[in-house]
């Protein structure tokens, strides 16, 4: 137990909780997407209708062979080879230029998708290939919610900003949380107290913060990192170690050191390469870039996703024109270091991508408690307060948040599958979002009482998760059948998900309904 | 053979958390509930919570240690989130469901045996009841049939030992 004064425990308290009432919504906001977002490529393959793993299993060299062969120097300064979670292999070749529209440099090139089994050529774009995720995300679901929670869906640079605050805040909230708290380990069985009293609202976000809080802190401090990497500290990296050149500090941060040689060559067979690097480190291969292609010094990067116990992602490095493996490369600078492993291990912290659906289901499940933790505290902070009509109506701005966001968020869905077949998903799946969000805060200004807001957002919560796989099949989607025949585990346990998510949501609400009932009925008069 | 490390210390720390839980003094005075009476050590059930974790970092199991972290750390609450009425009833239906199993894996053999025995049982009844009722019917008619002589017999003489006791 750390001892502080009066003084201290008040501005603690004032920290810990104007914090959260601020900024609390908009944190759940991000919490509660990327509790979604950590399952991002199994709803990619769960919409987009196919179920492949996103490892590059097939031989790729005559592919891309082919098309560099046919295409101007200019596009073979980078080459780009993955799958998507549709099944598609993707390549993009492409070098640096300025993009008009942001002004700052960026990736413009020819992006070509390709069906790997013929290698025949299903599209091909041109241009700032990033800035079009139509062309290389078979899905605009997951697109959006993973952007919803990366940047909020607000423009560059300023949703990483926010949502950077955002992880701060967090952390701000878990250490004055620890700090106050000063009974934390005999308070870690005391379950909330019955009577739906003050001290029971108190428990209940007492005991999921406590347990809650390493993961609470692990959580946001890594989400901040991400969220400040590009926006902040490489800016400020590059300024003051590379006098502002960027693309010098990524040549020594991420680039092994190359002796320029223009000349030449023909490149190394990628097929050759694929199989040395599952020899040396093993685990499926999930990208592949190519430096200089057909050049004397080109080098070759190929990333094996985490497995077998590698905790992060891990990138093998390669002679473009020899085809000689040259070493595992650390993700910065050339050689290990402490930096380095913390870096590896961001990535895996924060998402749970390193033991396949195990790791993910517990880490969506740390989500949720998180998103519990928020809420329990600003409904505490409210129920303090609930004499004042300027505390009520936040205590609504609350209810209408956490029971409409996943309103919204299953709209988005739902705007997506109808989208599907006509339309572009793209541009409806966001709108689905908006609609919903809308509609959410219309009935919260409507709706006269907080119990009927809630049994109606219940409701809709119900029938929008029981009706949304017969919406998917009736789309076009993946059916049953063929999912099992092809051994796809995604399609059928997300619908599946999603009707025990309604059935639940149907029998709680019967229940608590006939309870109601219950308790309502007037007592019987001795006469009757 | 990391995932099933990684499984055991799970299952480990949930069952030192599980009883830290139970007999956690503060819990139960909350709940008004009787002090635990036994041996509680709190030290030897902290230690068996927290070596699992070590002993994955030790070995230099990385995923087992971080996915231990995330299922205590989820586990740990849900364990602690329950009010101690709730455990108790969820631990009867769960003992209840467990012996309904148990008694169902052992019916194959025993079951058999004790259904064809059953049966035996109520043919046999079954037989004299049908001879019963054919002695009666005779009886109706006049005819003295030894079974229903000997039923008749046995009566008045309990009717007699009756009204002798009286």
């Amino acid at each position: 137990m750390i001892p502080i004064s009066q003084p201290q425990m008040k501005r603690l308290t004032a920290v810990h909780g104007w914090s959260g009432v601020i900024l609390g919504l908009l944190l759940f906001t991000v919490v509660i997407t990327g509790t979604v977002a950590v399952f991002a490529d199994e709803i990619a393959r769960w919409s987009a209708g196919s179920s492949t793993e996103r490892g590059i299993d097939r031989p790729i060299d005559g592919i891309v062979r082919d098309l560099a062969e046919k295409l101007p120097l200019f596009y073979l300064d980078d080459v780009a080879v993955w799958k998507t979670d549709a099944g598609e292999l993707m390549a993009f070749f492409h070098s640096h230029a300025e993009n008009p529209a942001t002004g700052q440099p960026d990736e413009y090139g020819a992006m070509f998708r390709i069906d790997p089994a013929s290698g025949a050529v299903l599209d091909r774009n041109e241009g700032f290939m990033w800035k079009q995720p139509w062309a290389w995300d078979p899905s605009a679901l997951r697109h959006f919610l993973v952007d919803l929670h990366v940047q909020l869906y607000l423009p560059d640079p300023w949703g990483l900003i926010v949502t950077g605050v955002l992880g701060l805040l967090m952390m701000a909230a878990a250490v004055t949380g620890f700090l106050m708290h000063r009974h934390m380990i005999r308070d870690l069985f005391v379950a909330e107290r019955p009577g739906a009293r003050l001290v029971s609202a108190r428990d209940r976000h007492v005991l999921a913060s406590s347990w809650s809080l390493p993961f609470a802190i692990v959580l946001a401090f890594t989400g901040s990192f991400f969220s400040f990497a590009t926006t902040v500290s490489f800016p400020i990296v590059a300024q003051v170690a590379f006098g502002g050149d960027r693309e010098a500090m990524a040549g020594t941060l991420f680039e092994p050191p190359v002796v320029e040689d223009t000349r030449r060559v023909r490149a190394a067979d990628l097929d050759a390469i694929r199989a040395i690097a599952l020899d040396e480190v093993g685990g499926p291969l999930t990208f592949v870039s190519i430096h200089h292609y057909g050049r004397a010094d080109s080098r070759i990067h190929v990333w094996h996703a985490a497995d077998d116990g590698r905790l992060g992602f891990t990138q093998t490095v390669f002679d473009g024109a020899s085809g000689a493996f040259l070493g595992v490369k650390p993700q910065v600078g050339n050689s290990p270091s402490t930096g380095n492993t913390i870096r590896t291990l961001m990535w895996p912290l924060h998402v749970g991508d390193f033991a396949g659906l195990v790791s993910k289901a517990v880490w969506g499940a740390l989500g949720a408690t998180t998103c519990f933790v928020i809420l329990s505290g600003l409904r505490l902070w409210v129920r303090r307060r609930e004499a004042e009509p300027l505390w009520r109506r936040f205590g609504r701005a609350l209810t209408v948040t956490s029971l409409g966001l996943p309103v919204a968020m299953l709209a988005s869905a739902w705007a997506y599958f109808l989208a599907l077949p006509a339309a572009d998903p793209f541009f409806w799946t966001p709108l689905g979002f908006l609609a919903g969000a809308v509609a959410c805060i219309v009935l919260g200004l409507r709706v006269a009482t907080e119990d009927r807001l809630r049994a109606l957002f219940w409701r809709i919560l119900t029938w929008a998760c029981l009706l949304l796989p017969p919406l998917r099949l009736a789309t076009g989607g993946t059916s049953w059948a063929e999912a099992l025949a092809r051994g796809h585990g995604e399609v059928l346990s997300i619908d599946l998900l999603l009707l025990a998510a309604g059935g639940l949501m149907w029998w709680a609400r019967s229940r608590s309904r006939a309870r109601t009932i219950v308790r309502d009925r007037p007592a019987m008069e001795p006469a009757e | 053979m990391s995932g099933l490390a990684a499984a055991a210390a799970v299952a480990t720390t949930l069952a030192a958390t599980a009883w830290l839980a139970a007999t956690d003094p503060k819990r139960r005075r909350a709940f008004r509930l009787p002090p635990f009476r036994g041996r509680r050590r709190p030290r030897l059930a902290l230690c068996a919570a927290l070596v699992p974790g070590v002993l994955l970092l030790w070995t230099g199991n990385g995923a087992g240690f971080l996915i231990w972290l995330g299922v205590c750390s989820v586990a740990g609450w849900a364990t602690a989130a329950v009010p101690p009425a709730r455990t108790a009833r969820a631990a009867e239906r769960l003992a209840a469901t467990a012996a309904g199993i148990g008694k169902a894996l052992r019916v194959p053999g025993g079951g058999a045996r004790s259904a064809a025995r059953a049966a035996a049982r109520i043919d046999a009844l079954e037989r004299r009841v049908a001879a019963l009722e054919a002695a009666l019917a005779a009886a109706a008619l006049g005819e003295r049939d030894p079974m229903v002589a000997r039923l008749a017999d046995y009566q008045a003489a309990r009717a007699a030992q009756r009204a002798g006791d009286a």
